[in-house]
């Protein structure tokens, strides 16, 4: 009996059913990561904090340990204006302000660079701590609804800017970046310290 | 293309080799999606996609770990095999790609690779981290030559 007639099987064969499997992996995993986006937004931009407004005369915030005295010995440009608009980056005066206020300072650069010297009582929190959702030590000292400034060398630093990024994403809303960072400050003579987190 | 069935001695190092592959990439696509805000941020910060393009560094944050979990799923059932690991050699010619764009620019980006977990080079995106993917790819490459091995539902279609 003559065999049933069966197709002539092409040499490409094995190369479009590879192509079409490759596509269709392709594909599901970008339907997935599509409804995981609508689930889960990430966001790669860092969150407008509120507006700055004129320090309140009574209770500065507590923790922090310069909250009470002005330091002797440094000059003290005005507080931030009141009502500025909603923005990320201050000035170092509106930086000023916030520090004699006792909000706290996060030092986004190299441990290097932290220990070298940076603002008296800022508290080293780079990049590398927050990543993949661990949670450094230094958020344990700071309230999710208070204010923090964020610095780090000026000029084209980002890492500032992406610490803020991190820190939205851990529930800190009110994230400041201190545009011209540590340059600026030191060269204004604010107080600074060496050595590791206080 | 090797097509013809493996002897079980050839077969069942190559499947353990699958298994492996398909249980790291398994591994560090869990580790992603666990924080895939930190993974989106260290495409970001490869600086590849202009920054009007964000879009673009949303799709890579979540496709990229979910294809990884699909093809080491695949990997690990043994099914379309070949499909897998061309999957994930691609993947790899682009992490590598990414990485040696980063050296040459002068970037310090960390890889976010594996998430929290650093194997085995740490700090910044490097040479280690280009001889790391180079040997995956080579494995991803062994696999794709050799197919499934046994324990395989590949080889029950066959």
């Amino acid at each position: 009996m003559a065999p049933p007639f069966e197709h002539p099987r092409s040499p490409l064969d094995p190369v479009v059913q590879l192509f079409t499997r490759v596509c269709t992996v392709g594909f599901v995993a970008i339907m997935a990561a599509g409804a995981h986006s609508l689930v889960k937004p990430v966001t790669l931009k860092p969150l407008a904090p509120p507006p700055l407004t004129a320090p309140s005369t009574g209770t500065p915030q507590p923790s922090m340990p310069h909250a009470t005295e002005s330091p002797a010995g440094t000059q003290t440009p005005a507080a931030a204006p009141a009502e500025e608009a909603s923005t990320l980056d201050i000035s170092l005066a509106q930086a000023r302000g916030l520090y004699d206020q006792g909000i706290f300072f996060l030092d986004a650069r190299s441990k290097e660079d932290y220990e070298k010297g940076h603002v008296a009582n800022a508290l080293h929190l780079p990049l590398e701590a927050l990543e993949a959702g661990a949670r450094p030590d230094a958020l344990n000292v700071l309230d999710p609804s208070a204010k923090v400034v964020v610095y780090c060398s000026g000029g084209d630093c980002h890492a500032s800017h992406d610490v803020v990024i991190r820190l939205n994403s851990l529930g800190y809303h009110s994230c400041y970046v201190m545009k011209d960072g540590f340059p600026a400050w030191q060269q204004a003579g604010y107080e600074i310290t060496t050595g590791g987190t206080p | 293309m090797s097509t013809t069935r493996l002897s079980p001695a050839i077969g069942v190092p190559v499947a353990i080799v699958r298994l492996v592959l398909g249980g790291l990439f398994i591994f560090a696509a869990s580790m992603k999606l666990q924080d895939i805000q930190g993974f989106a941020f260290s495409v970001a910060a490869f600086d590849i996609f202009p920054k009007s393009a964000d879009h673009l560094t949303r799709l890579v944050a979540f496709a990229v770990p979910w294809a990884e979990l699909l093809a080491g799923l695949l990997l690990i059932l043994g099914l379309w095999t070949r499909a897998a690991s061309a999957i994930l050699s691609v993947l790899l010619l682009a992490f590598i790609a990414g990485i040696v764009s980063v050296m040459m620019r002068h970037l310090q980006v960390s890889c976010g690779c594996f998430g929290r977990f650093e194997v085995p080079c740490t700090g910044p995106v490097g040479p280690c981290h280009i001889a790391r993917n180079s040997v995956l790819l080579a494995v991803s490459l062994f696999v794709f030559w050799m197919g499934p091995g046994t324990f395989a539902v590949d080889r029950q279609s066959d």
